[in-house]
């Protein structure tokens, strides 16, 4: 296969499927609330003892609901953010005590010190983004655009609809990516400019924004209303993801209160690791990863 | 069960324009001049005519698309299932009015097929219980049931498309507008939605007005044909009479579906709406045309040996699939939609990697894709390619336009240009015909011939068995990934049920397939 296509492939793969997981199974909103207990966690704490355990929850969620390969599509895209951000750390904090390399000298930047604390800071820091990231692509993979659209034009149809579409466009711009790569790779002779190329498919993307209006045109979306949807029946996989959601959040706002699992970079890097922060850590991948012992749902 | 009320003279013609005069904004000429028309309920009416003369904007101007979505001058009155062109939007009209567009992925929007379905009817407003009904009313009535619960990204081309109609259908809606449906169908899911559309006009009434290229589909289920040119109606007639006078026409004999053209040729009357009317008229048919010309006796320039192929997650697209192509020769590759021409072709060229099997290539062998605009990159046509090459292809006065400026015809041409700026050796076409002309498929055609003599290998991927009979000695026939038959066309194309000939069906055994073929015969 051809990169263009194999690289289209792979975002293809990226989406919403129903392979009857625990989260899967669970309304949308609830799921989104998961999601959010999770972000939670992330914004409150850095301690990577933490952070590894919401990627052990993400990573045993991803498990069950059999959405791995489009973790991993997920995580292929998130590296280069979480490798910078680990990179540019050292160079942009000059705090810090344990200095590794004294005097570097770059253009632009000038002279400056990498410690020991920055570094570390920099590899947390990207840890934090990768968590993120996954939690994001947890929530892609696992939650139904179609039903969060049908949701959220309860309060408003348009900005439902416009976010829904953008969603849906991400595969579509992939494929009309990949085929515009391949037309250039059949052009004989010196390939166009990347420039050239970028160009051409950001006038690509408006053709297929215009396309879609017109599409909704035909629908009938100008009449669109907020619409009352009638409440889909509770099934037991929205208690328990409802219930370690509000269970997490309660043990993150605790843990903060009693002032587990801190993690302090600077001028010396002090992660606490005592039985109590290990144990909170602990806490949190089993609340959050709890939905796993929910049977799955037979799927085509 | 619409809870959106919207007044309207529900006693009123399915349409009606009156001196009706449109230009799309900064156009110097109108798309649609004085058009008066009027459109009785439950009428089936098959819209024709060149690109460009103005069907479309016709069925954007039903759709309300235009002058609401598109901008742009108007003058005259027009009226839709009884409601006010101008003072309606389109969204007003689409609640009477359904809409099926010709490319089938750009008129999803939803990522499920229910909720595609269902979507229309939300907006306007139903009741979640109707809704659901109507979903599953609607997706039996087209059979696409086992649909239901699929994404819409894994769809084929066909089975969106159906899915599409559905969408258009769901609120059961008076009129349906459809614009080219079937140009990106293979023969069979084409035919599948043709007879739908026809069932949905004979059992529940629905007015169609429907523009198609093919109008030997749909002649026989029309009940009128209106042909525009330069954005005037320039005939509106029954499908009988409009046989007769584009046989009168010289400059619109092209518009004759293959079995009328057959008879004018053979200087029989009536010209026949249909195979079935043929073959009365006909009888049994004694003889045999000369036996087809062999393959070229060059050397071959490509060479397939038990070529493989599967991607990721699913079954092998192809399966031990040999050929070869010699200097010269004229060749189609046929079979239905995601049978795996476009990988076969791309594998042939190189662009993707071969995973199993191995091909020889004596040469450069230049590949053109599915869709001409996956060429456009520069904002020149002159940028595009050298001037000679442009020369080569008639396009070299466009120099200075935007490429996308350039009609569905001239873009076809450019990227023709841009990929045969030297002399290949072979030249691979994937489905070049889509949305074409009688027209233009025969200037395509000529073209394409006289590439040939110069000594290149030409090999088509089409699904149109008339242009791959004006235009192939040999054809291929791929299925589930398989070659399932390969030989003259006379044989391949003759011999078939969806991949053959109107001619050839009705003269089986003759080895004709074209109508002039068929008339030496006669």
């Amino acid at each position: 296969m051809s990169r263009a296509a194999d690289t289209a492939a792979r975002v293809l793969s990226f989406g919403y499927r129903d392979r009857g997981g625990p989260l899967q199974q669970a309304r949308a909103t609830t799921v989104v609330g998961w999601c959010v207990a999770l972000g939670l966690v992330l914004a409150l704490f850095m301690n990577p003892l933490v952070l590894a355990a919401v990627l052990f929850a993400v990573v045993v969620m991803a498990w069950r609901c059999r959405v791995i390969p489009e973790m991993l599509v997920a995580l292929a895209i998130s590296l280069p953010v979480t490798i910078l951000i680990a990179l540019v750390n050292p160079i942009a904090s000059q705090q810090g005590v344990t200095v590794l390399v004294a005097g570097m000298d770059l253009p632009v930047i000038g002279t400056f010190d990498i410690t020991q604390e920055a570094v570390v800071y920099g590899l947390v820091l990207g840890l934090r983004s990768a968590a993120i990231f996954a939690v994001c692509a947890l929530y892609v993979c696992t939650v139904s655009p179609d039903e969060l659209l049908r949701v959220l034009r309860r309060y408003s149809v348009r900005s439902a609809i416009t976010a829904s579409l953008a969603v849906r466009f991400v595969p579509t711009l992939a494929r009309d990516g990949a085929n515009l790569a391949t037309a250039r790779a059949c052009r004989p002779g010196a390939p166009p400019s990347t420039g050239a190329v970028v160009r051409a498919a950001f006038a690509r993307s408006l053709e297929r924004a215009g396309d879609s209006a017109l599409a909704l045109e035909t629908r009938g979306f100008a009449l669109a209303r907020p619409m009352r949807v009638g409440p889909a029946p509770r099934l037991l996989a929205d208690y328990v993801v409802l219930a370690c959601s509000i269970a997490l959040i309660l043990l993150a706002v605790a843990g903060m209160a009693k002032g587990l699992a801190t993690f302090s970079a600077y001028p010396l890097t002090e992660v606490s690791t005592a039985p109590s922060d290990l144990g909170f850590a602990a806490a949190i991948a089993i609340v959050a990863s709890l939905p796993v012992v929910l049977p799955r749902r037979h799927t085509r | 069960m619409s809870t959106i009320a919207i007044e309207r003279d529900s006693a009123a013609a399915g349409l009606s324009f009156d001196e009706f005069t449109y230009a799309y904004p900064e156009a110097a000429t109108a798309a649609l001049s004085e058009l008066s028309i009027e459109v009785a309920r439950g009428e089936f009416v098959l819209v024709c005519g060149s690109s460009g003369s103005g069907k479309s904007t016709f069925l954007r101007a039903i759709s309300g698309l235009v002058p609401h979505h598109f901008g742009g001058s108007a003058s005259g009155s027009g009226e839709i299932c009884g409601l006010d062109l101008r003072a309606n939007s389109a969204g007003e009209l689409a609640a009477f009015c359904g809409t099926l567009l010709q490319d089938p992925e750009a008129q999803v929007v939803m990522d499920s097929v229910r909720a595609e379905i269902a979507f229309p009817l939300e907006n306007l407003g139903w009741e979640q219980s109707a809704i659901a009904i109507a979903v599953e009313e609607t997706a039996a009535a087209l059979g696409i049931e086992a649909l239901l619960g699929r994404r819409t990204d894994e769809l084929s081309g066909g089975e969106l498309q159906r899915v599409a109609l559905a969408a258009a259908l769901a609120a059961r809606p008076e009129m349906l507008v459809l614009d080219e449906p079937t140009s990106q169908l293979d023969p069979v899911a084409a035919d599948e939605l043709l007879s739908t559309l026809a069932r949905l006009n004979n059992d529940r009434g629905t007015t169609i007005v429907l523009a198609d290229h093919r109008l030997e589909r749909v002649l026989d289920v029309a009940d009128r044909v209106v042909m525009f040119e330069r954005g005037r109606v320039v005939i509106d007639t029954e499908p009988q009479e409009f046989l007769e006078l584009a046989a009168l026409d010289r400059e619109r004999s092209h518009l004759l579906p293959p079995l009328a053209e057959l008879f004018d040729r053979a200087g029989l009357d009536p010209l026949p709406l249909n195979a079935k009317t043929a073959r009365k008229r006909l009888g049994p048919i004694q003889g045999r045309v000369a036996a087809p010309p062999t393959r070229p006796t060059g050397p071959a320039v490509l060479d397939l040996k038990d070529v493989g192929h599967s991607y990721v997650q699913s079954a092998p697209v192809l399966a031990g699939v040999e050929f070869d192509l010699r200097q010269g020769e004229q060749a189609v590759l046929m079979g239905a939609n995601g049978s795996g021409k476009s990988t076969l072709l791309r594998l042939a060229h190189g662009v993707q990697t071969l995973k199993k099997g191995k091909i020889e290539r004596s040469g450069e062998v230049s590949l053109l894709l599915q869709n001409p605009n996956d060429y456009l990159i520069h904002e020149r046509v002159s940028e595009e390619a050298p001037a000679g090459a442009l020369a080569r292809f008639g396009l070299e006065k466009f120099g200075d336009r935007d490429p996308r400026d350039l009609s569905g015809g001239e873009r076809q041409r450019l990227a023709l240009a841009i990929v045969m700026q030297s002399d290949p050796a072979v030249l691979l076409l994937d489905e070049p015909t889509r949305g074409m002309d009688q027209s233009r498929k025969l200037e395509l055609s000529q073209l394409l011939r006289s590439i040939a003599d110069r000594g290149a290998a030409v090999l088509v991927a089409t699904h149109d068995a008339e242009f791959a009979a004006h235009f192939a000695q040999r054809a291929l026939l791929l299925g589930s990934g398989s070659l399932l038959a390969d030989g003259p066309a006379s044989e391949v194309l003759g011999g078939g049920w969806h991949f053959s000939t109107a001619v050839a069906n009705l003269m089986p055994g003759s080895g004709a397939l074209t109508p002039a073929q068929g008339a030496e015969l006669l």
